[in-house]
């Protein structure tokens, strides 16, 4: 399956290591260019896109592909509109949640088909993740963008200084169950993800709900 | 540190705070200000203790052990010399205020005084007491079951001395609880982190839909490794129930939409599907 596969991973994306040392990523995508490949006449069958920008940033990168390749597009849609986009390019045959890492090494993932599904879940097994198949990638998922309001509010928490990331860590796993703390799980994931996915929420629905905790935007600057 | 605990409020969190206080070996006298409650408590307690000797759990010389050491008491009754108060009684603020005025008169002044309230401020409960008093009062959230759940969040009030907290927070770990430490503000940290747990879901389902319920339940457990999904866990805990949480903490932070409640909530309420306990919530439980 290896050679048969343009996969494309932006450095802060929390897979990007992860897809390196297992030797599947074949471009890097830059900060300064969003049209991730040059190179003419490449032969493959499928394109896993796992770059991590803002809606506008997505689409730009989905549309270059789609007019460049004529190959089935397997994109990761953690941080934007996932269902907007799968309407708007017909080349997306599947999306994924794996900005979002998870304990159980398990990602969402959306197929139009069997067929489709079952090359994203195959794909994910060279990596050692697993896939979860559901009928519609919403926006943001469905973890995603509840791990996403729970780590914003561990963030307003320290804005006001309620507890510590320690203790809001502890309280969540030991009260009630969490399998992480919100804070260590943001650790994991990185501010990107989330941040950005609070943000599209906020455009698209402009509800206020979705405005994110000051700590998290600088958090998010800062990177 | 501890030897005598007097818990006051003999209902299943005030049980379970007097059961697991006697399991480290301290006096424990349980009381309430409804006569015959205490002693109910005390024997649902022992029964507790006899299921679990059955079990292996415990020895049933442990048992015997805990068992001299746990009595009843009414508010008339009580021992006037514990050195901690636990106050576990109805969510009411003003009731509360009153027990807590009541029994800094009759409590030697060295027993530290604790609410093991889940929504009302530390600060408001000990407003009325004198300094020296307000300086050993704190929260003392346990989780139910408290036998079992490790965590105790320790609130600290304006006036709390640093060293009742780090002297109790050192007593829990060394017991085997997890205490987490936080300052008086609505919620705590776990009814107010927890809140987006379950009003997300709401949001990402929208309309009563059982297939999307169901779904979305799944996504958090198989993939989040969440023990039990949102709206299974609300119909365990009763939609009610967390609705008035919900409420509790939306108004205390002056409505901020983060944490409003949905339809979703309210329209089960007023339909009376509460969860488990009317046999249909989100799920239906009738046979």
């Amino acid at each position: 399956m290896k050679n048969e596969l343009l996969v494309f991973a932006s450095k802060d994306h929390p897979l990007y290591k992860k897809l390196k040392e297992n030797d599947l990523l074949t471009h890097e995508l830059k900060k300064e260019g969003l049209d991730p490949i040059h190179e003419k006449n490449i032969d493959i069958k499928y394109i896993f896109d796992f770059s991590l920008g803002r809606d506008e940033e997505k689409a730009h990168i989905l549309t270059h592909l789609a007019k460049k390749f004529e190959v089935p597009i397997f994109s990761d849609l953690s941080c934007v509109h996932g269902e907007r986009i799968i309407e708007l390019y017909p080349s997306v045959k599947g999306a994924f949640s794996a900005a979002f890492l998870t304990p159980t090494n398990t990602f969402e993932g959306y197929a139009k088909n069997d067929e489709d599904f079952l090359v994203m879940e195959s794909f994910f097994h060279l990596i050692g993740m697993k896939l979860f198949r559901v009928e519609n990638p919403g926006h943001g998922f469905t973890l995603g963008r509840t791990l996403s309001m729970i780590i914003n509010e561990g963030f307003f928490a320290l804005d006001d200084y309620l507890a510590t990331e320690k203790n809001i860590d502890l309280a969540m796993k030991y009260g009630v169950n969490y399998p992480l703390g919100p804070m260590e799980w943001y650790q994991m994931i990185g501010p990107k993800p989330v941040y950005q996915l609070l943000e599209s929420l906020h455009l698209t629905t402009g509800d206020k709900r979705y405005i994110p905790a000051s700590g998290l935007k600088e958090a998010f600057e800062r990177e | 540190m501890l030897k005598k605990v007097l818990v006051i409020g003999a209902g299943t969190m005030g049980q379970g705070i007097a059961q697991w206080m006697v399991q480290q070996g301290l006096e424990v006298e349980l009381a309430d200000v409804v006569f015959d409650l205490p002693a109910k408590g005390v024997e649902k307690i022992n029964e507790s203790w006899k299921r679990l000797v059955e079990k292996g759990k415990f020895t049933a010389d442990e048992v015997l052990n805990w068992s001299t050491k746990l009595k009843s008491a009414t508010l008339e009754t009580f021992s006037t010399d514990p050195d901690l108060v636990i106050e576990a009684i109805v969510e009411d603020l003003q009731a509360k205020k009153a027990l807590f005025n009541d029994a800094d008169k009759m409590i030697d002044e060295k027993a530290i005084f604790a609410s093991n309230t889940s929504s009302l401020s530390i600060n408001d409960l000990c407003s009325d007491l004198p300094m020296a008093r307000k300086r050993k009062f704190l929260g003392l959230h346990f989780f139910n079951p408290v036998p079992i759940m490790k965590l105790v969040e320790i609130i600290q009030s304006k006036d709390t001395d640093q060293e009742v907290i780090d002297n109790l927070k050192t007593w829990f770990e060394e017991r085997g609880k997890v205490p987490a430490l936080c300052q008086d503000s609505p919620g705590f940290i776990v009814n107010r982190v927890a809140r987006n747990f379950y009003g997300e879901p709401f949001r990402i389902v929208g309309d009563f839909n059982r297939a999307k319920i169901n779904a979305t339940d799944a996504i958090l457990r198989e993939v989040g490794g969440f023990k039990m999904g949102p709206f299974e866990l609300l119909d365990l805990i009763g939609i009610d129930v967390n609705l008035s949480v919900t409420k509790s903490v939306w108004e205390a932070f002056k409505k901020a939409p983060r944490f409003a409640p949905h339809k979703l909530q309210e329209g089960m309420v007023n339909l009376g599907l509460l969860g488990k306990k009317t046999g249909e919530g989100y799920y239906n439980y009738e046979k």
